[in-house]
């Protein structure tokens, strides 16, 4: 049984190797020209080129780094629909399944062999894909700086899991359509949306996220905003203004908007939406000019006592992340898996 | 035979019109709160004076950044699921299947009966891309003018009509890899690849070539210069200087070079003489560290001078007496010319592939 998924499975298996040995030798190349560049150009910087040479050093892969993320991407998917679609789909529609079915091997038996070996090869695919795309990668992350939840999806482990549950959506989509063609177009289907939920709605939820205040203060009274001070790599899920009551106040995540000679007047200064200081009140002409009012502004968000809050997952949960969410991925390719067994076992 | 390729077209006709109205629904119900967050960001920033912070930058950019990245995915990717699900079936299946020897043997001639098929499933396929490539655009149209960058090497592809382009290639790539290979599960891989390496190979290495860029010289100043520095600095490290383009928007900057009127960028010798202290003062905090939060943060903060300030000023004052920066770069208004080189290289390519289909049927199956 073994032999005979072998031999089936022979041409796609040799098709995917040859994909994985001709992108091993392209990651290898640009590889080790990037790591080259990487030690002799940015890492042993310490002078004041330094910004320029991490510039042009991202300029130089940064495409080619794109590529490789999409090609991770959207590898678990190609074997979702070249591996998984036409595994039952074919047998049933040339109608060889009548002699499969009818050995000495009974056909759940017959599925799950099938099922585990083209799925471990899978996973092996997918897994070498983004183990070289990570290594490739590694140096141009570290110079980028964006944090390891901004390439979530193609590095780590989680293509794996990915590539299991689009094989699994693949099998069951054949088995349950019958034709190869349409079962390719469905796995695509589910297995984008199954990704895009999950990314969407399930990811966010999967720890609850820190919170980190940090008094709203002002650095040039003419310009209201304020950064956060965020640990390295930090994956920032919102950020807002807030008073001390904690509402969040009008205007933008960073800061809010305020012209100084509308917002002051004799009557104290008034930030619409934010809040109100009576009790600083323009003497003189200080009210009409935009230095004047804008530091009687500036006093004004002092005394509201504004903080800036910004909730984020540190970069330290980045393998918890990848662990649980493979885990998702995984389950639900055993449920489907399990499924598609049952389905073939009473297809008549 | 026109009824005849629409009955055989009609569910993938549905499949691709059912996912033509999801994407739709999906962009008209967010479309709308694209443009009120757009608009409202540019009256604070009218209200503020021109200072507050959503006047650099927009917040519909991080607002929408996800979604955004899922429209730019499906323009990128529907080419090919047209060439994959639409191209290689159409023949494979018949030869696959048989049903060609009933097909052939009809009062319509196979040349006919290709033809008609091509041209049907092919303007659907031209159709359907530029229309979703049209969607699109009417709802990332916040988006770019809050980012005028329509000629970046990832924007290009999903802005105007260029998608249609590659639909119609990626569809006659599958057609032709079904009639050769006989077979539809392989002609589908082999258009996958096919279309993603003639994208790959023309974004990267053709697009640039359309038309010579335009080049405009640019006095140097401090402000529109760097430099860099190999070697132990404060004592002998050797200065090279690079200028910045300046932000054109919605054009494609190839570089900024630094030359005379020769065009030959400042040897090492007039390097040392007209910079003769950049290399051994020692740099203030943060100067040029342009790169944000990840650049490499190693610059010497201790001890700083405004010396290499100095130093960098009276070069760059010595070198504009006789060199320039000169910016090479695509103008935006050549955006639609553009757009019309490359959707008629791929539509020639398509045409190509046709007639090969046309020629395969008549003289190589039998």
């Amino acid at each position: 049984m073994l032999w005979l998924s072998f031999r089936q499975f022979r041409s796609q298996a040799i098709v995917a190797a040859a994909a994985l040995a001709g992108l091993a030798v392209v990651v290898v190349i640009v590889g080790s020209q990037l790591l080259t560049d990487f030690h002799s150009t940015v890492s042993s910087c310490t002078g004041a080129g330094c910004g320029n040479a991490a510039n042009d050093f991202i300029d130089k892969y940064a495409l080619m780094g794109s590529w490789l993320d999409a090609l991770v991407l959207v590898v678990p998917g190609l074997i979702g629909v070249f591996w998984g679609a036409p595994l039952v789909a074919r047998e049933l529609e040339s109608g060889t399944f009548r002699l499969a079915w009818t050995q000495s091997i009974a056909r759940a038996r017959w599925t799950l062999t099938k099922l585990v070996l083209l799925g471990l090869g899978g996973m092996a695919v997918a897994g070498l894909c983004s183990l070289m795309v990570t290594w490739w990668s590694s140096p141009l992350d570290f110079v980028v700086g964006a944090g390891p939840f901004a390439h979530f999806d193609t590095h780590g482990i989680v293509p794996v899991a990915y590539a299991a549950f689009a094989f699994a959506v693949g099998v069951v989509a054949g088995a349950v359509i019958r034709k190869t063609v349409g079962a390719m177009a469905m796995a695509i289907v589910g297995f984008a949306a199954v990704r895009v939920a999950v990314v969407e709605w399930v990811r966010p939820h999967l720890m609850a996220p820190l919170t980190v205040r940090s008094p709203f203060t002002i650095t040039d009274p003419r310009r209201v905003q304020v950064g956060a001070h965020l640990p390295a790599g930090a994956w920032v899920m919102n950020q807002s203004v807030v008073n001390p009551a904690g509402e969040a106040v009008r205007g933008g995540a960073t800061g809010f908007a305020v012209n100084p000679l509308t917002a002051v007047g004799p009557g104290g200064v008034n930030i619409p939406g934010v809040g109100s200081c009576p009790n600083i009140k323009p003497s003189g002409a200080q009210a009409s000019t935009v230095q004047g009012a804008g530091n009687l502004v500036a006093r004004c968000v002092d005394q509201l006592h504004l903080s800036n809050v910004v909730t984020y997952q540190p970069a330290s949960r980045y393998w918890p992340f990848q662990a649980y969410e493979s885990l998702i991925f995984f389950g639900l390719a055993i449920a489907v898996a399990a499924f598609a067994v049952w389905w073939v076992r009473r297809l008549n | 035979m026109i009824a005849f390729g629409w009955r055989q077209f009609r569910g993938q006709a549905l499949v691709g019109a059912a996912g033509l109205v999801v994407v739709g629904v999906v962009l008209a119900i967010t479309g709308p709160h694209l443009v009120s967050v757009y608009d409202s960001a540019v009256a604070a920033c009218r209200e503020s004076g021109g200072q507050s912070a959503v006047c650099n930058s927009n917040p519909v950019t991080i607002t929408y950044r996800g979604l955004q990245y899922g429209v730019i995915a499906v323009v990128l990717v529907m080419p090919a699921l047209i060439g994959m699900f639409w191209g290689a079936p159409l023949i494979a299946h018949e030869l696959e299947t048989g049903t060609f020897r009933l097909a052939w043997t009809q009062s319509v001639s196979r040349t006919r009966w290709l033809l008609v098929k091509l041209g049907l499933v092919g303007l659907a396929s031209f159709l359907a891309a530029g229309l979703l490539s049209l969607m699109a655009n009417w709802w990332g149209s916040p988006l770019d003018a809050a980012s005028p960058d329509r000629f970046g090497a990832g924007n290009f592809a999903v802005h105007g009509f260029v998608a249609g382009g590659y639909a119609l290639f990626a569809f006659a790539l599958g057609v032709t890899a079904g009639l050769i290979l006989r077979r539809t599960l392989p002609a589908m891989a082999i258009t996958l690849a096919g279309f993603i390496a003639a994208r790959f190979v023309v974004t990267d290495w053709v697009r640039a070539h359309y038309m010579s860029p335009v080049t405009f010289t640019q006095k140097l100043s401090a402000s529109n210069t760097g430099f860099q520095l190999n070697g132990p600095i404060g004592s002998h490290a050797t200065a090279s200087v690079m200028a910045q383009a300046p932000g054109l928007p919605n054009a494609w900057v190839y570089g900024a070079r630094i030359v005379n009127d020769a065009g030959q960028s400042p040897t090492t010798a007039v390097m040392q003489q007209a910079c003769p202290n950049l290399g051994t003062a020692v740099p203030p905090p943060g100067l040029f560290k342009k790169g944000g939060p990840g650049t490499l943060g190693s610059h010497s903060t201790t001890g700083a001078t405004g010396g290499i300030q100095d130093a960098f000023t009276h070069c760059i004052n010595t070198l504009s007496a006789n060199y320039h920066a000169a910016v090479t770069y695509q103008p935006a208004n050549r955006f639609w010319t553009f757009q019309a080189i490359e959707t008629a290289l791929f539509v020639v390519l398509g045409l190509v592939l046709a007639g090969v289909c046309t020629w395969w049927v008549r003289h190589r199956i039998t």
